[in-house]
């Protein structure tokens, strides 16, 4: 490899000032003597800023929007789920003090359903458990299927 | 972090654009790269660099895309631009410089034409391009020249 053809390598890292200090220094030195380097240098720094100065393409308005639309959607949806789940707890929440204080309501009715309902949270709560730990658990969790 | 999509969109549609060479695909691209983030919104936070795994993200969905119509050909490419390079430049030869530039980008293998559009278009350091394009640093250096001697030895004429 000739003195040229080993500078002209690193003329790229040098023109981004990404050589170190050595190297930098021998390219420094090679082009005050070599009219071919500095000539393919001057052309790469021509290059390099022709790139930097094309203006950059921008989005229409309907793009822009369709692309920053991502993180509307997911947060009213996030939102969305947070409302439902939030207003469902509180209805459930009343309907169950309503009928714990209804006096109207004979005591065996109001202990058959509750444990109805304590029934049914320990049943679906040990399912939803099960699951959580077999996807924790599940090797082939990211194959498609 | 809504700065930071901001931002993510704004560097990543003009990524994109040079990438795909069509604003409609880019968009998409960085729609599908912006609700990764936004999913991962913890990772992105906590990263070293933010930017750095924002850009390999939406690196992979531009491969995906380019290797979907790997056929096609980017003419599209700029054209939104060419208007304002006509109306901004005053310098007769700086516009046909700029021109020929834009041409001869659209044309060249797409792995020289990341590393031109992350280092001179973005002002990537060589740690951020190998970090986003998952490559050794000293590999950073060497495939960048390549593209940049691809770039001059077919602009020879205009520089």
């Amino acid at each position: 490899m000739s003195a040229c053809e080993h500078i002209e390598a690193l003329l790229s890292g040098y023109l981004d000032g990404e050589l170190t200090q050595q190297d930098r220094q021998r390219v420094d030195v090679h082009l005050d003597d070599c009219a071919s380097c500095r000539q393919a240098f001057e052309q790469l720094q021509r290059i390099q800023s022709g790139l930097g100065s094309m203006p950059h393409p921008e989005p229409t308005e309907q793009q822009r929007s369709r692309m920053m639309g991502v993180m509307l959607t997911k947060t009213s949806r996030g939102v969305g789920w947070l409302l439902a789940i939030g207003g469902a707890a509180l209805l459930i929440g009343m309907g169950v003090y309503e009928f714990v204080t209804d006096e109207s309501i004979n005591l065996w009715v109001k202990i058959g359903n509750g444990a109805v309902a304590v029934a049914a949270l320990l049943i679906g709560g040990s399912v939803l458990v099960e699951r959580l730990r077999d996807r924790k658990t599940d090797r082939y969790k990211d194959v498609e299927r | 972090m809504t700065t930071l999509m901001e931002t993510f969109q704004r560097q990543g549609f003009v990524f994109a654009v040079y990438m795909l060479g069509n604003a409609d695909d880019a968009a998409d691209a960085v729609q599908d790269g912006l609700s990764a983030a936004w999913n991962h919104r913890d990772v992105v936070r906590s990263a070293h660099d933010p930017t750095a795994w924002f850009f390999r993200v939406l690196r992979n969905k531009c491969v995906d895309r380019l290797r979907e119509r790997s056929k096609r050909r980017t003419e599209e490419l700029f054209d939104a631009a060419d208007q304002r390079a006509s109306d901004g430049e005053s310098d007769a030869a700086r516009r046909e410089l700029a021109e020929a530039l834009r041409v001869e980008l659209s044309k060249l293998d797409p792995v020289h034409r990341e590393m031109l559009v992350l280092r001179d278009v973005q002002g990537m350091s060589y740690a951020q391009i190998a970090d986003v394009l998952s490559i050794p640093a000293g590999t950073v250096m060497s495939r960048l020249h390549r593209a940049r001697m691809t770039l001059r030895d077919r602009l020879k004429g205009a520089l």
